[in-house]
């Protein structure tokens, strides 16, 4: 029983390393931490394509709060 | 595992990720007040495509192509662009990434969709020297 959820664990590790590094060539500004909760978010049913909107309002949103910053800086 | 609220809120955390809270105090925007706008417009977003999603006409939606395909539609895309390493490491991660239960995570195609949007939406890592 414990080896099978390790081996279940390390899985899920490969795969998540694979997707990290496809995520990356595709450019598609996502880190670790972020695939680790667009991947549960999928698992619990949410749409890929509105979740995807939902990444791009919330860079927005948040590049206009970073913007003057970084002319400060 | 958390709910749907939990991890949008990470979502709205990881997207703040790198702001200077200390001098956005002193200009009036506090951390609180615009992580509460930025769950209002993630789920204002969220809620937007549920509703596009129920008016779509059968016909205009029609069958689209497993997410493995669309991936291997951009490593084409990336050939004619010139990128060639690029697309066979893509093509290479696309044959190693393992197919349903043996991925250990029950929603691989959506996982893949969802980067299949998202490419291109961010610049590319500047070259290293």
């Amino acid at each position: 029983m414990a080896s099978a959820s390790s081996a279940n664990l390390n899985a899920v590790r490969e795969t998540m390393d694979v997707l990290l590094e496809i995520s990356r060539l595709l450019n598609t500004g996502l880190d670790m931490e972020s695939l680790s909760i667009c991947v549960r978010l999928c698992e619990q049913g949410i749409n890929p394509e509105a979740l995807s909107s939902v990444i791009k309002e919330l860079r927005k949103a948040s590049e206009t709060l970073k913007a003057p910053e970084n002319c400060t800086n | 595992s958390s709910s749907i609220t939990e991890l949008l809120t990470a979502l709205c955390d990881s997207s703040l990720a790198g702001v200077s809270w200390k001098r956005r105090a002193l200009g009036g925007v506090s951390r609180e007040a615009f992580h509460k706008a930025l769950k209002k417009r993630a789920y204002g977003t969220l809620l937007s495509k549920l509703f596009q999603d129920g008016v779509k006409a059968p016909a205009t939606s029609g069958p689209s192509s497993p997410p493995r395909n669309r991936v291997l539609m951009i490593c084409f895309d990336l050939r004619v662009a010139g990128c060639r390493e690029e697309a066979e490491r893509l093509e290479e991660l696309l044959e190693t990434l393992p197919e349903g239960a043996a991925s250990g995570l029950s929603e691989l195609d959506s996982v893949l969709e969802l980067l299949v949007h998202l490419a291109g939406s961010s610049p590319p890592p500047p070259p290293c020297f």
